[in-house]
């Protein structure tokens, strides 16, 4: 669902949906509660709260909405979003479909290379916080080469075979 | 009034940021005052351009890569804001180009001159005259193009990826746009006035064909990186998104991709790939042009995967397909004539506005440049024409033959990849499968160059070469002009050179008095003529020699030789110490002091280093006086004294000569050897450049040390330990190298190898020394001992190995154990290249494997990759006998008629299959020693030469502790059983008897039931029947007797000295003893007939009857030692008796 251009432990980041709409967990899982794309944070806690108050405090929704709402005022959609990254990060596949169909469907302008790379993370809370450290520990080798482009190829296969997972990951250009 | 103000406002604060700028020391503040300036002039004051260009490119001397960055950024926003800025900073541009300190840089000056290149071509065409100052910044710019597209073979990743971009937008950028192209507002060809004498339009796009076909090229590299492959792909699928012709070409190189993807990817790389492709080859379906390409697009989609309905989304809406099928329908002429014209018609208008008078030239160029066109078809047709060849062969009939050869080469489990790509085949049978089955054939057919597709082409190959560069560069100059003209002054010149160009100067240059910038002495200074280099050369040696005699005025000396580095040039410089190192190796010894300042003229050269970032030759004579003449912990310092100051690449160099100049140097004195690993630490300790560093260290770890010393190895290990990714650089610094063997092939042959692992010392022609077996070690040092750490280096030693000479390749296989044993069985790395074996290697590798099993059995993977290369690409035998315990029963069995190499081999089996050396403790081999000698007298005497099974089984016979007395009862037990007979049975036998003469019952007992057996009928079986009685005698009268007659004879006549004998043991037999013989064998023994008296009686040996006779028939009973033989007379009434063991 978030793609991000590095992480908050002192990297530039931001984060994104990249669907139509912004998804978040209802009372029963064909329950979505659905918001446009432009809906505020502080919107989506009220009326959270409102729905129902215990549920979503439980499902911890309403403090990652709180916590959110003081980052920035509300959800972003990546295809909107005119700033370039260097690293785009996502966490399903289908995501990375999503913004990979995006940069095909632009003009590369000045060709300045982004890599888009994909790590699975289940969509629940314990391995998202698992994928969170290994996002993290990633963008850390990510940043701390000298040479991405020379290196990312290298730092994924290690990345991988470390953290057993597959990564998909290819070069777009802005 | 008040714009004057803001204008002066704006200037003013454009001159307090940059000469804030200019005495920060913070980087990102720097950076951020140049944005801001970038801002404020482009956006706000573009008049103010003029003013600061020069200020603000004179930051591109800025020791740090983000404000060069900053700098071309802003170049690139001048020039789009201003064309006339062009013509000023493209040497600059040219400069940053050559950065050779930071590769972002060059990156980022790629994709700036890409826009500038297309800026400049606009700018051009829409000038009224072209001035000089235009045609010269043009043709830099052509310079620097051809630089970059020759980048695409570029060491790093990143300059490659740029490198093909910048190659998309020529292609781009030379083409006329055609009507199905995507919208793109882009100026192009289309732009150009055919007048434009500078850059014609014919060319340019003839250029854009040879750069096309170059990025075909590499697209369809083996080598390729994953992402300079999506890349590629993706500027592959834009170029024929935008210019449709190109989209058959496109398709047929994904096609060949897709079919013989780079060996070199790893599994998830695979995987991102062919999601890649895939995305591009949606984007191609959409696209209304590639219309008649549908077909192959969406079978190559279903191939990767790609689900009906994704398919069908993609698919331009039916109304589109059928206007365009409609028009494919009309006659092709016509349409190629139509389309082009109306393009241009539509287009004229809009931007030729002020060119009327191009129009009809134009056109005449449309008409024009259908040519190349259609060659290229021709080129990239290959594929098509093999297949409709193997199309029209695909018959059922042919299908099924090659399913059925190509069977055997099937693993027994399918393949990972394969479960997971494979879709089943919906339409089998119909045609459009056929076609596409054709199709992929092809595609391998032609990659593999084989078809009448390859013959077609081939035979009308257009050359695209680099003649076409040539062409261009002719053409450039205009017609008639390249007549040589007498001049006054200088004699004969080209009118190319009396035109004289505008030299174009790098701005920012004249304001650099308050900034650092680094002496570039290659701009100001000229190589001296070759007789006056030498000349200079011989007496600056002169004098150095002479002062050495001076000795205590050294010092006075000192100064001259400083001065020659500063002021006479480098070159003048480098000469002292070519002559001095070339003296050095004769005469001169450390510690002279002369020798010494040569040595350090040529240090002071090291200053200036960084002129010639590949001049090997100079960095050698530099390292070759160093290590000649200086302690080696004192030059190791000083090498890494220079290196922080110094461009990390010549550091390295001047390292890694230390020790590897002459072979005989690393024999001068143990002095030397800390050299290597003191140079690694001291990298290690400079954080400025690791990379850098480290790479030079250990180069110079690599070969500043003797075989065999471990100490450089444990230092790059040591000093690479801290930081993992130093280990990595130190590692890619050496597959890089390999890589680049493999790719530049034999030619190179010892020189090649040699930079195998430093890339960056072109070594000089005339330098290369004999592959002597001390130098292969050295070169091999460091990789090896950076095996065990990163394993992954184990691929390139696989392909270098392949290029290198037989003298290396055994320097290799034995210097290869101790790395092999560090990285042990289980390393995936080994696994995989074991399972990737190149052609070639097979030697390597089976060395590999024997070295991993010796004493330890095998595990299940490194069996189970062994196996797999055996039966599907290599059957060399030679892998499977260290994996022969591994492997199961069958499949030894079925091994063992291929081991007909030398005994030391056959023996080296046994060992291993029998356990003789191994630890008895865990050992465990798929065959007993009893199946093994059976197995081999099994073994179809057609498949191996006889003599060679006699060897083997002679070998068993030689291991007494295993092949004991009952094992081989055992064996001849179970041979015997056998129909028809093994041939070597009775050899066996006979051997068996030879080493344990207890076996003597068995032995009877075997004959006898091959009496029974009929074994006259065996020729082979016979002989060695018939030889084995004549050992056994007097045992074996017994079973003689048992024979009929005619065998009888038989035997008679090949041992004649049998019948005496037997008529002597006959004679001796009772009456009752008698009669049971057969009167015609009775008659054939003595001469007579069974009623008549001997004439001569020879007493019987001690008779011994027998209570009851025996049934006729021998109970072949296994008692291997009976202690009541041999039968001898005793038994001998009943001669059908039972020999009873």
């Amino acid at each position: 669902m978030k793609s991000m251009g590095r992480s908050k432990k002192s990297f530039t980041v931001q984060s994104f949906g990249t669907g139509d709409k912004v998804k978040l967990p209802g009372s029963a899982p064909n329950k979505p509660n659905i918001y446009d794309f432009g809906t505020t944070y502080e919107h989506i806690y009220r009326d959270l709260q409102e729905k129902d108050r215990s549920l979503y405090t439980q499902n911890g929704l309403l403090h990652m909405l709180d916590r959110n709402r003081r980052i920035k005022p509300g959800p972003q959609r990546l295809q909107e979003c005119s700033d370039k990254f260097d690293v785009v990060i996502s966490c399903e596949e289908r995501v990375y479909d999503q913004i990979l169909e995006m940069f095909e469907s632009r003009e590369p302008v000045d060709n300045t290379p982004v890599h888009v790379i994909n790590i699975d993370i289940q969509d629940n809370h314990e391995e998202a916080t698992i994928g969170a450290f290994l996002i993290c520990d990633l963008c850390t080798q990510l940043e701390d080469s000298q040479d991405l482009e020379d290196d990312i190829d290298e730092l994924l296969q290690e990345f991988e075979s470390k953290a057993k997972r597959q990564v998909l990951h290819c070069v777009q250009f802005y | 009034m008040a714009a004057m103000e803001v204008g002066n406002d704006v200037q003013e604060q454009c001159v307090e940021l940059l000469n804030e700028a200019a005495l920060l020391t913070d980087d990102v503040k720097k950076v951020a005052n140049l944005k801001k300036v970038q801002e404020l002039i482009i956006h706000q004051d573009p008049a103010l351009l003029d003013n600061f260009l020069d200020e603000v490119v004179a930051f591109q001397s800025d020791t740090n890569a983000e404000v060069r960055r900053a700098v071309l950024g802003f170049i690139e926003e001048a020039c789009r804001k201003d064309h006339e800025m062009v013509p000023k900073v493209v040497a600059n541009l040219s400069l940053l180009l050559q950065d050779s300190f930071s590769v972002a840089v060059v990156k980022r000056t790629i994709q700036a001159i890409g826009n500038i290149y297309k800026i400049t071509l606009q700018w051009l065409s829409q000038a009224r005259s072209v001035t000089d100052l235009m045609d010269s910044a043009w043709s830099m710019l052509g310079q620097m193009k051809r630089q970059i597209i020759s980048y695409v073979d570029h060491d790093n990743d990143g300059v490659r990826t740029m490198a093909v971009k910048f190659m998309e937008m020529v292609v781009l950028l030379q083409t006329y746009s055609e009507p199905g192209s995507l919208k793109r507002q882009e100026f192009c060809l289309d732009g150009v006035p055919m007048t434009l004498k500078i850059a014609r339009p014919r060319k340019l796009e003839e250029e854009a064909r040879t750069v096309f076909a170059e990025m075909i090229k590499f697209h369809g590299s083996p080598h390729i990186s994953s992402v300079n492959l999506m890349a590629c792909m993706g500027s592959l699928t834009l170029i024929a998104r935008c210019r449709p012709s190109f989209i058959g070409q496109v398709i047929s190189a994904l096609e060949s991709l897709h079919a013989n993807l780079p060996p070199t990817l790893s599994k998830s790389q695979v995987n991102s790939v062919r999601k890649h492709m895939k995305m591009q080859l949606l984007n191609l379906l959409k696209h209304p042009a590639s219309y008649d390409s549908h077909r192959n697009i969406c079978t190559l989609l279903t191939d990767l995967g790609a689900s009906q309905s994704e398919v069908a989304r993609a698919m331009p809406p039916a109304e589109e397909l059928r206007k365009r099928q409609r028009r494919t329908e009309e006659p092709p002429g016509a349409a190629d004539d139509d389309t082009p014209g109306t393009k241009r018609q539509k287009f004229v208008p809009e931007d030729d506005d002020d060119d009327d008078e191009e129009v009809p030239a134009g056109r005449v160029a449309s008409g024009a440049r259908l040519a190349p066109v259609d060659k290229m078809k021709h080129k990239l047709n290959a594929i098509d024409i093999t297949e409709t060849w193997a199309a029209e062969r695909l018959t059922p009939q042919l299908a099924a033959d090659l399913v059925l050869v190509s069977m055997q080469h099937l693993p027994d489990a399918p393949p990972a990849l394969f479960s997971n790509t494979f879709t089943p085949i919906s339409a089998a049978g119909t045609r459009s499968q056929i076609q596409h089955v054709a199709r992929l054939l092809a595609a391998q057919l032609t990659k593999a160059g084989l078809g009448p597709g390859v013959e077609a082409t081939r035979n009308q190959g257009i050359q695209m070469t680099d003649h076409d560069w040539e062409m261009e560069d002719e053409e450039e100059a205009p017609a008639g002009s390249r007549r040589p003209i007498a001049t006054v002054l200088s004699g004969t010149v080209t009118g190319r050179e009396a035109k004289k160009k505008v030299a174009l100067l790098p701005s920012g240059q004249m304001h650099k008095k308050h900034m650092a910038k680094p002496l570039r002495l290659t701009e100001i200074t000229r190589p001296l003529p070759k007789d006056e280099l030498e000349k200079s050369m011989t007496a600056a040696l002169d004098r150095l020699l002479a002062a050495e005699k001076a000795g205590p005025r050294r010092g006075t000396v000192l100064r001259p030789s400083q001065t020659a580095g500063h002021d006479v040039g480098p070159l003048h410089t480098a000469a002292v110490g070519q002559d001095a190192g070339s003296h050095s190796g004769g005469h001169a010894r450390p510690g002279r002091p002369g020798v010494q300042l040569a040595v350090r003229g040529v240090l002071q050269l090291g200053g200036l280093q960084q002129l010639w970032p590949g001049d090997a030759q100079h960095s050698q004579l530099r390292a070759d006086l160093l290590h000649a003449h200086l302690g080696a912990d004192g030059a190791a310092r000083l090498q890494g004294r220079r290196n922080p100051a110094d461009s990390s690449v010549p550091g390295g160099a001047g390292g890694s000569r230390l020790g590897r100049g002459h072979p005989e140097g690393v024999q001068l004195g143990p002095g030397h050897l800390p050299a290597g690993p003191a140079a690694v630490w001291a990298a290690a300790e400079r954080p400025a450049r690791p990379a850098g560093q480290l790479r030079a260290g250990a180069a110079a770890a690599g070969h500043g040390s003797r075989p065999g010393d471990p100490r450089p190895g444990a230092g790059a290990g040591a000093a690479a330990a801290p930081e993992q990714r130093h280990a990595g650089h130190a590692g890619r610094t050496a597959r890089r190298g390999a890589a680049q063997v493999a790719r530049r092939g034999d030619a190179a042959g010892a020189a090649g190898h040699r930079s195998a692992e430093f890339p960056h010392l072109t070594v000089p022609e005339g330098v290369t020394r004999e592959w002597t077996d001390e130098l292969a070690k050295l070169c091999l040092h460091l990789y090896l001992a950076l095996l065990p750490r990163r394993e992954s280096l184990i691929h390139e030693l696989a392909h270098v190995y392949v290029l290198t000479t037989a003298d290396v390749k055994r320097t290799i296989l034995r210097v290869l154990e101790a790395p092999i044993r560090g990285m042990g069985m289980e390393s995936p790395e080994l696994l995989t290249l074991v399972e990737t074996c190149p052609k070639g290697a097979e030697t390597l590798i089976t060395r590999v494997i024997h070295i991993l099993t010796d004493k330890t059995p095998p595990s299940v993977e490194l069996v189970d990759r062994v196996r797999d290369l055996y039966q599907k690409r290599v059957s060399d035998v030679r892998f499977l006998i260290p994996v022969l315990n591994g492997l199961n029963k069958s499949e030894v069995i079925a091994a063992l008629p291929k081991i007909r190499l030398n005994p030391v081999v056959v023996k080296e089996v046994f060992n291993r299959l029998l356990g003789i050396h191994a630890d008895t403790g865990n050992f465990s081999s798929p065959l007993t020693p009893v199946e093994l000698l059976v197995a081999l007298h099994n073994i179809d005497p057609a498949k191996c030469d006889m003599k060679t099974i006699i060897k083997a089984t002679s070998l068993c016979f030689a291991e007494k502790q295993v092949y004991t007395q009952e094992v081989l009862a055992v064996v001849l037990q179970q041979l015997m059983e056998q129909d028809p007979l093994p041939v070597l049975l009775m050899r066996t036998v006979i051997q068996s008897l030879a080493l344990y003469n207890r076996l003597i019952g068995l032995v009877m007992n075997i004959l006898t039931r091959l009496a029974s057996r009929q074994v006259w009928t065996e020729k082979k079986v016979w002989e060695g029947f018939i030889k084995c009685c004549q050992r056994t005698k007097p045992s074996s009268y017994q079973v003689l007797l048992q024979l009929p007659v005619d065998p009888l004879r038989e035997v008679f006549d090949t041992a004649p000295e049998l019948r005496a004998q037997l008529r002597d043991y006959v004679n001796g037999f009772t009456a009752s003893q008698r009669e049971h013989l057969p009167a015609d064998v009775f008659e054939l023994i003595t001469g007579r007939k069974p009623g008549e008296e001997p004439q001569r009686v020879s007493p019987p040996p001690a008779p011994e009857p027998a209570a009851e006779p025996p049934p006729r028939l021998p109970r072949a009973r296994n008692r291997k030692r009976s202690k009541r033989h041999p039968p001898s007379s005793g038994a001998a009434d009943a001669p059908m008796k039972a020999i009873d063991y």
